[in-house]
């Protein structure tokens, strides 16, 4: 079994992984999906989103802090023995699997429609591939780096928001809880999945510097993403109007095509070439936790062989079938009830089992 | 890559090694003046600058043979303090020879390996008859630079010394930098043929021991048969030889040298090479010159960013203005972009080859200003900039703007004060601009996160490479883009991972008024 | 395995570098400027393009084309075969868009290609053309500036001035689109010389309605709330005396430093009340009559009296034709929600059956530097 070196994430690069994670390319599409279902009124879904995630989360460290210095993989063959830890490895790892593999080909597709529509979309993948490889063959010192770097590399591309505002009718946010409350919470069950990514702290854990601060680190990185989403959703929702919004496939990208500068214009072929970094922040991590348990799986040493194994099968696998957004999505939506029942549903019950667990161990020893 | 690591192991294993080396290494001399004077004929055949000068000690009639070569030693030296006191002054044999020779370090030596070193090393070794043993003397002294500005990295503040080929001048003036007893020097010998003095220089009690240890076990497992300069060591000892960046500092400035051994990084030596290696180095540190902190914080803070924007305007120019007019000419303002377009009209290349052709003129006209002498140097500038900036233009292979851009390119290469730095910001440009030909700022895009993935991975002597940019130390940042006041800066810096973090605190106790 | 690596690395390199399916650089591009759509006589869409020409040779820097084509991307298969390089629509500046054209019910979807395809700016100004849109195209102005930068400047300078908006693409689909609010664009004529006219008032599925003229614009756009550089009117403060008047001798300007428009919503017996009330702090820039004629406290009640008639006169005639400019559905919609979804389908005649009420309050600032 790969045994982690200890301690090596920082608080500050623990916060930015799993905002670099859950911060991706849901946002992008993100605005029209809430306004589809609750309308202008779809930013309290993130909102109520928020707090589920976060609980969710906080869940998540309560469980790994019975098992400080291991892995849910670890954790579990601790509880339940060594072949359902295979099965949780073997789980984990096809669900990141997929969700990384959903998004890189999704990212592909973007670039392709929006800034290189002659360019196959094989070649993209091939392209994207040489960076991905070059980070996520590292240790996950080296992922959490590269998402504090880029973060901080990327995070004024917010400020491309702002411009619209100038043209924003905040009349449209009104009146609040429009058509009740049904609505919004239906939003609820898109919002939730915005968030998600955060299910990776279950592998971030045990290689924290500071155990004690995991929780408030968390919340850290959450509310980061909350602003984020809350931002962009309502300068969108501001701009657009209630009625046209939904006319947009991708109306974070759309807006942008309005804000102009004296020196440049059509700053949305700029903000997408940029924002493959913050998507690669997403898409790395979801790897590395892959490989990471495919190796464990196969209690290999290096993680590096599974990488270029992974990448390639990408490839095969964009090469043979068509890709088209409607694939995507509908892929998307298949991975959706396991997102929620890796980061929402099984953190409880695993909860619940450890913390009864124990209670009864105690008992039993007393 | 793996492929030539492979094979550069195979070639380790057979053995180069000198071939007579064995042989006499460890044999002792004898106290026969005419078998040992035979054993030196025997080693030193052919050299002909090899003086042998037999005498006779001026009291007692024992013979005597001084040995040298004549091109490594000090005439004076010789003459004055050994030759003159031996033939006049020298009066009992039973004294000692050291009261008899007005000289500072005499080393009696019995090896034939050890004699042979010394006289190659430019010392002159004493034979006597009837005694098995030898006599050295440091009479060193071959042609020599004085210590002069550095050529490369000139200063307009900083001190007006520089680095010689002597590496005792280049401990000295280090050390008159740095006073302490807590300076250590660790003195080591490589090459099999070519030896070479190594000294590693650190603050004892602030260099950290590990990265110490590392960068001499890193310099002790080396194999080879010489070392011709510092550059090459650096080859070596790096951590990833197959990085564009250079990951140790080469510097010919004693001060430089001495505020990083300051800083808690360790300093090598070299002996023979006008440069000294500062490890472990970080990116920032390229971006450093010594002047920063002979100028007022504002203006050094102000140079600072122009040598980042420079880094970035050097690699992303030509890249971004290929991917502009090739793929996303929409992003350019309309004024603009008519005036682009109408000089762009005459060109017959696509971007790419017109920007290639350009750079490739420009890297060579810089080259050979380097190599020619001055004078016809000046006159490669003059034809350079006759053919860069007009006729290439009106002939039409390149574009007024293309022009403009190359030659924002150079400049902003040239602002990076390390060479080694600019050489390679040169070079990468040449990738970004086939990535960008080819996918426009999606090849950029990727371009750049290659190099950010490269950039947070990389590591000098086990330290990271990125720092304090990745991983983040917002603690080392005063002087990083800005140049804080340097009493506001007291600790050193994370990078260099000193055992001991703050310096002396130079803010004046409270409440003393100075006015 | 190991030794393979570099062949692979090479193999893709030779790939990528195969596969590039590259764009022709800029200036073998034929890029549009102008795209106009307008109807000929016997009702057949016909489509016009401006483009610069690079080339030394040329002797005018532009060159105009029309076709006749079906759609907006068919047009540019025929447009292909006039120029010499592709036809790239990334750089439409203005959107002409003919008279005859609008006043069809249902042109907006001619403009599907415009939002569908990435490569269209959105930035792109729609304006009306009264008359023929080939008179503006085929237009060469001569000592102006090339045209489609000239009608860019012209309408984004009025805008400035708070005599137009700028109507781009984006603003239009909001407006289309936008129940409680129906679409203005900005409307350009030629006669001898091309001169920006006002704005074209559109019904919401872009059907012309009404033209309002230069001055009512401005109204308009107060009413709207928008924040502009300059607010400038020259109103009228009281009835001429003589009956010739060459110097027009009741005329003042005012340029209003600061407009504040709030407008209350309210209702009552089925019927939307809206209370607008417009704020403006005004500084005097040009007063012809003389300073006895009128005292300053009078002064203010009879420029308020004539805005308030202005303005009134004004939604008068918006209500008539049912349509809602200034987007008081927005309002509606925000504030009485459940009456408004009743009638959001058809919001200009619920607005033509509802009360509107605008007073003016006018401060003066400053009276100049003359008494």
């Amino acid at each position: 079994m790969v045994k982690h070196n200890k301690n090596q994430l920082t608080f500050m690069q623990y916060i930015f992984l799993i905002h670099g994670v859950q911060a991706g390319v849901g946002l992008l599409a993100l605005p029209r999906e809430l306004a589809e279902i609750a309308g202008t009124d779809g930013w309290i879904s993130i909102i109520i989103g928020y707090f589920l995630s976060t609980a969710a989360g906080l869940l998540i460290i309560q469980v790994m802090k019975k098992y400080p210095n291991g892995t849910i993989l670890d954790l579990i063959t601790h509880y339940f023995g060594k072949w359902v830890g295979k099965i949780a490895a073997l789980v984990f790892g096809l669900y990141f699997a997929f969700l990384a593999s959903i998004i890189f080909i999704r990212e592909c597709l973007f670039i392709q429609f929006w800034i290189l529509p002659q360019t196959d979309l094989f070649i993209l993948m091939l392209l994207l591939s040489i960076p991905t490889y070059l980070i996520v063959r590292n240790n996950i010192k080296i992922i959490a780096r590269y998402s504090q770097l880029v973060f901080f590399m990327t995070a004024w591309m917010i400020f491309f928001y702002f411009p619209p505002l100038k043209e924003a009718h905040w009349l449209h946010l009104l009146p609040v809880v429009k058509e009740g409350w049904i609505p919004i919470f239906t939003a609820v069950k898109i919002t939730i999945f915005s968030f998600i990514g955060f299910e990776i702290t279950f592998f971030l854990y045990p290689s924290l510097q500071k155990k004690h601060k995991a929780s408030s680190g968390f919340v850290i990185a959450n509310t980061l993403t909350l602003s984020i989403l809350l931002t962009i959703t309502i300068v969108i929702f501001t701009f657009f109007s209630p009625d046209e919004i939904t006319q947009f496939k991708e109306p974070t990208i759309s807006v942008l095509k309005i804000v102009e500068f004296k020196f440049l214009e059509r700053v949305e072929i700029v903000f997408l070439s940029l924002y493959i970094f913050v998507i690669s922040t997403t898409v790395l991590p979801l790897m590395y936790s892959t490989v990471f348990c495919l190796s464990q799986l196969f209690g290999a040493q290096n993680h590096s062989k599974f990488v270029s194994w992974y990448l390639l099968l990408n490839l095969v696998y964009i090469m043979f079938i068509t890709q088209s957004f409607d694939r995507n999505d509908h892929l998307s939506k298949l991975v959706q009830p396991i997102s929620l029942f890796l980061a929402y549903v099984f953190p409880i019950c695993l909860f619940i089992y450890v913390s009864i667990h124990d209670r009864v161990k105690r008992r039993t020893n007393l | 890559m793996l492929f030539f690591r492979k094979y550069g192991r195979k070639l380790q294993k057979r053995d180069l090694s000198p071939k007579h080396e064995n042989t006499s290494s460890q044999d002792l001399i004898s106290s026969e003046l005419v078998k040992n004077l035979a054993e030196i004929q025997n080693i030193f055949c052919d050299t002909p600058d090899l003086v042998m000068k037999n005498f006779v000690l001026k009291q007692t009639t024992r013979q005597v043979t001084l040995v040298y070569l004549s091109g490594l030693t000090d005439k004076n030296t010789i003459n004055n303090a050994i030759l003159r006191s031996l033939l006049f002054e020298a009066e009992n044999t039973d004294r000692d020879l050291d009261e008899k020779v007005a000289f500072g370090q005499i080393k009696e030596t019995t090896t034939w390996k050890k004699i042979e070193d010394a006289i190659l090393q430019g010392n002159s070794v004493l034979f006597m008859d009837g005694r098995a043993v030898a006599y050295e003397f440091d009479t060193q002294g071959w042609p020599q630079r004085g210590v002069e500005d550095s050529q490369i990295e000139s200063s307009l503040r900083g001190a007006h010394e520089g680095f010689t080929e002597t590496g005792g001048t280049n401990i000295a003036l280090i050390r008159r930098h740095i006073p302490s007893r807590e300076l250590k020097i660790k003195e080591m010998t490589i090459g099999e043929r070519g030896k070479i003095k190594i000294s590693i220089m650190y603050l004892a009690d602030v260099a950290n021991p590990e990265i110490l240890q590392e960068l001499v076990d890193r310099i002790n497992k080396l194999k080879v048969d010489h070392i011709i300069n510092t550059a090459s060591l650096a080859e070596y000892i790096e951590d990833n030889p197959y990085s564009p960046f250079p990951q140790l500092f080469l510097t010919e400035r004693p001060d430089f040298a001495a505020s990083e051994i300051f800083q808690g990084r360790i300093v090598v030596v070299v002996d023979r090479s006008p440069n000294v290696l500062i490890g472990p180095a970080t990116f920032e540190t390229f971006f450093k010159s010594i002047d920063d902190y002979s100028v007022r914080w504002m203006a050094a803070s102000f140079l600072r960013f122009m040598r980042y924007f420079g880094f970035f305007a050097a690699i992303f120019l030509p890249a971004t203005y290929i991917a502009v007019i090739a793929f996303h000419f929409e992003i350019i303002p309309l004024k603009l972009l008519l005036s682009v377009g109408a000089s762009r009209e005459k060109v017959p290349f696509p971007p790419f080859i017109e920007a290639i052709i350009m750079e490739i003129t420009l890297e060579m006209l810089r080259e050979a200003g380097v190599r020619l002498p001055a004078k016809i140097g000046q006159t490669v500038g003059i034809v350079g900039g006759i053919v860069i900036g007009q006729a290439a233009v009106q002939a039409g292979i390149v574009s007024n703007i293309m022009v403009i851009v190359v030659a924002l390119t150079a400049i902003a290469s040239f602002i990076i004060p390390n060479y080694d730095m600019g050489a390679a910001i040169r070079m990468l440009r040449f990738p970004m601009m086939i990535a960008a030909s080819l996918f426009g700022f999606v090849g950029l895009t990727v371009g750049l996160m290659t190099l950010v993935a490269h950039f947070v991975s990389l590591e000098s002597l086990g330290t990271p490479y990125g720092s304090p940019l990745a991983p983040l130390r917002f603690s080392d940042w005063k002087d990083l883009f800005i140049r804080f006041p340097v009493w506001s800066n007291i600790k050193r810096p994370e990078s260099a991972r000193a055992i001991q973090r703050k310096k002396a605190n130079p803010r004046p106790s409270e409440g003393e008024e100075n006015w | 395995m190991k030794r393979s690596v570099p062949v692979l690395v090479s193999l893709l390199l030779v790939i990528l570098l195969s596969s590039c399916g590259s764009k022709p650089p800029l200036e073998d591009l034929t890029l549009a400027l102008i795209l106009g759509v307008d109807l000929d006589d016997k009702n057949n869409l016909t489509f016009y393009e401006l483009n610069p020409v690079f080339s030394k040779g040329a002797k005018k820097g532009l060159e105009a084309y029309g076709v006749r084509a079906k759609t907006i991307r068919d047009s540019r298969r025929l447009f292909d075969g006039l120029t010499t390089g592709e036809v790239t629509a990334g750089k439409i500046q203005v959107l002409l868009v003919g008279e005859r054209v609008l006043e069809q019910a249902g042109w907006f979807s001619i403009l599907d290609t415009v939002y569908r395809n990435p490569n269209f700016s959105m930035n792109t100004r729609v304006v009306a053309v009264k008359g023929p849109v080939s008179d503006v195209i085929f237009y060469n102005p001569g000592e102006k500036p090339e045209l489609s930068l000239h009608i860019k400047a012209v309408i984004d300078k009025s805008y400035d001035r708070a005599r137009a908006v700028k109507g781009t693409l984006q603003e239009l689909h909001r407006e289309v689109y936008e129940k409680g609010m129906t679409p203005i664009i900005s409307e350009v004529k030629k006669k001898k010389k091309l001169e920006y006219s006002g704005m074209a008032l559109l019904y919401n599925k872009g059907k012309y309605a009404a033209s309002l003229d230069v001055p009512e614009s401005t109204l308009l756009l107060v009413l709207k709330n928008e924040k502009r550089h300059e607010v400038t009117m020259t109103i009228p403060v009281f009835p001429i005396d003589k009956e010739k008047d060459i110097f027009h001798k009741n005329e003042m300007s005012i340029q209003a430093s600061r407009v504040k428009t709030k407008i209350k919503t309210g209702y009552k017996n089925n019927t939307f009340h809206f209370d607008v009330k417009v704020n403006m702090n005004v500084n005097i820039m040009e007063r012809i009559f003389p300073e006895d004629k009128v005292k300053k406290a009078e002064l203010v009640k009879l420029m308020e009296k004539e805005l308030q008639k202005q303005f009134t006169d004004l939604i008068k005639k918006i209500q008539k034709k049912k349509l809602d400019p200034i987007g008081f559905g927005l309002y509606a919609r925000a504030y009485h929600y459940e009456q408004f979804k009743k009638v959001d389908n058809d919001w200009g005649k619920a607005l033509a059956e509802s009360d509107i009420k605008v007073s003016v309050n006018v401060k003066v600032n400053a009276y100049g530097a003359v008494k």
